[in-house]
């Protein structure tokens, strides 16, 4: 490294009299004080290289991973909520309206440092026939929408009234609804689904004490059994866990409800999964 | 979809993107620290993940409060780099890139993590350190987003600037 003869230090990254990159970003975000932001931006329209600064956050383009990490913020941030609900949210949760303080539960899972996130729109099969028809009008990658870079997808198809409908991710479902889960990924491996809710921890499918469903790679598998929902109200996290090898289903579905939502340690390197926010409502949904 | 759907559905885009906007900042935070590639990602993604486990009272804004984690976290991170003597000449190496970018934070973090070894470069030096001189965070700022004291803030600064002139003459002194 390079330096001069006589060293004077580390030198700031902003002129002196610049503000920081944290009151440029607090601005943009909206949550300075009236002064302090007119203040700032008055400095910025004067200062070229804070203009720059500015611009080029601006400019940036949206990050491959951006909308993973997104969803599981927000997941994580309602589970969050949830378990603070009747503690007293304190004042400064409520000027963020966008954390919600509504219950709900739900868990952001990262593995090896990536979350996948499969969110569906709501699409009606329109001949209101059984799932099996449903999932042969899905398109042949599973439908939905993916991330830039993921290739997995979790399908979530609701039989309720005689009706089937794709959901999407945070819908609302009622007691007695029949879900069928279905996978679509590249390559062939093992799935298993569990439900995660601050109560309980549930595999949905195969089942507890099953041995995962194995899946060819490059078509949507419906999996089984379908899943008839019961009266627990509130938000619950459905997790589809997709190894490359046969894993141990039960044993997973302990560390999942023992950890409620495991970290990146929790789960083996080799696995991925996505994630569907499921809403079950004591009352009216869709 | 009823009005209620479509009310649940907008609301839904919203917080989808103003979480989007804190996120973008936060990988923002870590890549000016590690640099752009996975590292910075896995960073932010943890900052989230410490931030949404923790107590967060509201001392500092919510912005300011993933600032000092994201910084935290980096920190963390170029530690555990330093110890893989691979990832730590990778990580160099992009940085002396960005360095010779005239990217004065490269500079800088090249500088923090080659005292990282230093056992007086404790936890809240360091980010003290990388708050002022990288995110050009001022000595209130960094006071205010670490939760301690000004004047400690300032102390520490100062001898982290004694650190590194002590490290540039030791290397010097050795050719």
């Amino acid at each position: 490294m390079a330096r001069p003869v006589e060293f004077a230090g580390p030198r700031r990254s902003v002129g002196e009299s610049c503000p920081s990159d944290m009151l440029l970003d607090c601005l943009a975000l909206g949550v300075l004080e009236p002064a302090a932001a007119a203040m700032v931006s008055g400095h910025v329209e004067s200062c070229p290289e804070c203009r720059a600064r500015v611009a080029d956050a601006a400019a940036e383009r949206p990050h491959p991973r951006e909308d993973a990490i997104v969803e599981g913020v927000r997941l994580r941030a309602r589970l969050q909520s949830r378990r603070r609900v009747g503690s007293g949210l304190p004042a400064w949760w409520r000027r963020w309206a966008w954390i919600p303080t509504a219950v709900t539960a739900v868990l952001a899972v990262a593995l090896g440092g990536m979350l996948y996130v499969a969110r569906h729109d709501i699409r009606t099969s329109g001949a209101g026939t059984d799932t099996d028809a449903a999932l042969g009008q899905s398109d042949a990658a599973g439908g939905g929408v993916r991330l830039k870079g993921a290739t997995d997808a979790l399908s979530v198809y609701v039989k309720r009234d005689g009706t089937v409908s794709r959901a999407a991710s945070g819908d609302r479902f009622l007691q007695g609804d029949h879900v069928q889960f279905s996978w679509y990924s590249v390559e062939p491996g093992y799935v298993a689904v569990y439900g995660i809710d601050p109560v309980r921890t549930t595999c949905y499918t195969p089942g507890s004490g099953r041995s995962p469903t194995r899946v060819e790679g490059g078509r949507e598998v419906p999996l089984q059994p379908a899943v008839a929902l019961d009266a627990t109200a509130g938000a619950e996290l459905v997790m589809a866990l997709f190894c490359p090898r046969p894993f141990d289903v039960s044993d997973m579905e302990k560390r999942l409800g023992a950890t409620g939502g495991l970290g990146a340690a929790g789960l083996p390197t080799d696995c991925r999964a996505v994630l569907f926010q499921m809403v079950k409502d004591s009352g009216n949904g869709h | 979809m009823g009005d209620g759907a479509s009310n649940n559905a907008m609301s839904g885009r919203r917080e989808a993107e103003e979480y989007r906007q804190l996120v973008r900042m936060v990988l923002r935070v870590c890549r000016r620290i590690l640099g752009p590639g996975p590292d910075a990602e896995d960073a932010a993604q943890e900052t989230f993940e410490r931030h949404l486990g923790s107590d967060f009272e509201g001392r500092s804004s919510l912005a300011t409060y993933l600032y000092a984690i994201a910084t935290r976290v980096c920190i963390d991170r170029l530690r555990k780099i330093r110890r893989d003597e691979r990832l730590m000449r990778d990580w160099s190496d992009a940085a002396r890139m960005r360095q010779a970018a005239a990217d004065p934070r490269a500079d800088n973090m090249l500088l923090v993590a080659r005292l990282l070894d230093n056992p007086e470069l404790g936890d809240d030096m360091a980010q003290s350190a990388v708050c002022y001189y990288v995110h050009g965070m001022t000595e209130q700022e960094i006071s205010d987003a670490l939760g301690i004291n000004r004047r400690t803030v300032s102390y520490k600064i100062s001898r982290f600037v004694a650190l590194t002139r002590e490290l540039v003459e030791d290397k010097e002194s050795h050719g």
